[in-house]
């Protein structure tokens, strides 16, 4: 399966819009892309693992909800992180 | 205008029309020229008109008013006041007390006792401290547990209203830069150090740059325990929808203020007001007004209707298309306006200055285009089959 980064998330992920990895589901693919991508971990996560609420997560192009995380994926999906549009 | 906006109009020229006119527009000037902050007894008397707390909750002394009549009220407010700053700091610690409310909500409720309940008498100033001098996601301000308390140590480098709060809202990464906490520290607090911001308009605001060095604070001053970005964006979106807001009526203002001024003069042996080349350009700020109104009034609306407090980018877009028509607005006036669009004593100059405070801030007309722009070329390529309401563009 492949995540697809917005655009201002590429920068921790090495300038990287896709990233092929192997999953078997939501939670493990969010996590792997995190270990490759150390630098990712404190943008996308909070806590203990949690998905900031400033991110959207969408599979397939379909919205994903904090219960969606165990949802199976196979090597076809198309995982895509977008991000709020965020200011300080 | 709408009909909404007719009514509160009416309802915020008769409560606070002879505050602004007899208290705040006397003295606006020259509060811009020396860099005069608010003083804090004006402050509360403002409270006691009603004009501090319109949105926060009744059982708190709030007025309890909505969202979409706060807008509207705020539009009123930038038209009647000829000191931009005065609806930029109600709107801003309107938004600061709103926030520790919400949190309140979530087992926290001693602070809103004891910092939002004082906010809404007056009694209290709170600020908002989330600005660095680096990107907003690599805080270089951090927290590290120790003992029962936090220890906070950095720098946020604007506060609007610093100069006169009493305690603020203020984010930290945790020193494993695994998380983002929001505590409320205090002015008092031992290690706290405010110094003032000068700054090119909105002066009366009283702009400063805070310093945390070793500040030690207690549990009960955690205000967002984790994922404090999101917790920051709150905030962003409240304050985008009321920052569109009194712009319009800055706007509105200036437009009536460029017209009288242009009264007698003369140009090309006709009176300058008989050209139908001024008449065109009052005509570009007035569709500029009116394109500002249209997103900032279907955004007041989608208020009332549960607005998705993260991910409407209608919010960005109602904050960066008022900015953008008040400096085309405040352009269009310097030219007509000649010298007098130049020299401090016509006031019209002090538009243009104050109409830039609202580039750099909320996330920053570049860095808003950038990421809408982002966001919509990725839905694009990648998600055809998402639904309107996660599209970057809300369709009416």
């Amino acid at each position: 399966m492949k995540i697809i980064l917005s655009g201002n998330l590429r920068r921790f992920a090495s300038f990287e819009s896709e990233i092929v990895l192997e999953a078997d589901n939501v939670k493990q693919a969010l996590d792997r892309l995190v270990t490759r991508f150390p630098d990712l971990g404190p943008v996308i996560y909070h806590g203990e693992h949690e998905l900031r609420q400033v991110h959207r997560v969408f599979l397939n192009g379909e919205l994903l909800t904090a219960d969606d995380m165990a949802r199976e994926l196979d090597g076809a999906d198309e995982l895509g992180i977008l991000t709020a549009i965020a200011g300080g | 205008m709408s009909f909404e906006h007719e009514c509160i109009a009416t309802e915020v020229a008769a409560r606070f029309g002879r505050f602004f006119s007899e208290r705040v527009n006397a003295t606006a000037a020259e509060r811009d020229r020396n860099l005069e902050t608010f003083p804090v007894d004006m402050l509360r008397e403002m409270a006691g008109l009603g004009l501090i707390g319109f949105t926060a909750p009744a059982e708190i002394g709030g007025g309890g008013r909505t969202w979409e009549e706060w807008g509207h009220a705020l539009e009123e407010i930038g038209y009647l006041c000829d000191d931009a700053g005065l609806p930029m700091l109600l709107s801003y610690r309107e938004t600061a007390t709103n926030l520790i409310c919400r949190s309140g909500r979530q087992g926290r409720e001693h602070l809103v006792r004891r910092y939002a309940e004082p906010a809404v008498r007056g009694e209290a100033f709170i600020g908002w401290l989330f600005t660095e001098d680096t990107d907003l996601l690599e805080f270089k301000t951090s927290v590290r547990r120790q003992g029962d308390r936090y220890v906070l140590n950095g720098m946020k480098c604007a506060s609007t209203g610093g100069q006169t709060c009493t305690a603020w809202i203020a984010y930290a990464s945790t020193d494993d830069g695994a998380d983002t906490m929001a505590f409320i520290v205090e002015r008092a607090d031992p290690g706290v150090e405010v110094r003032p911001l000068p700054s090119m308009g909105l002066r009366s605001i009283g702009l400063a740059e805070v310093r945390f060095d070793e500040v030690a604070l207690p549990e009960d001053r955690v205000l967002a325990p984790t994922d404090g970005l999101s917790h920051a964006q709150l905030f962003v979106t409240e304050r985008r929808i009321t920052g569109s807001a009194w712009l319009l009526g800055r706007i509105r203002s200036l437009i009536e203020k460029v017209i009288d001024d242009t009264a007698a003069k003369r140009r090309f042996g006709r009176a300058l007001i008989d050209l139908d080349t001024f008449h065109a350009q009052i005509g570009q700020m007035q569709i500029a007004l009116e394109t500002a109104r249209s997103t900032a009034y279907r955004l007041f609306a989608q208020t009332q209707a549960g607005l998705d407090p993260l991910h409407n980018p209608l919010v960005a877009i109602a904050k960066y298309l008022s900015t953008e028509c008040a400096l085309k607005a405040a352009h269009i006036a310097q030219r007509l306006s000649g010298g007098h669009g130049y020299f401090e004593k016509y006031g019209i100059e002090r538009y243009l200055r104050d109409f830039y405070g609202l580039v750099p801030i909320l996330g920053g007309q570049p860095a808003i285009e950038t990421q809408l722009g982002s966001n919509v070329i990725w839905l694009r390529q990648r998600s055809r089959s998402a639904s309107p309401e996660t599209l970057p563009v809300t369709r009416s």
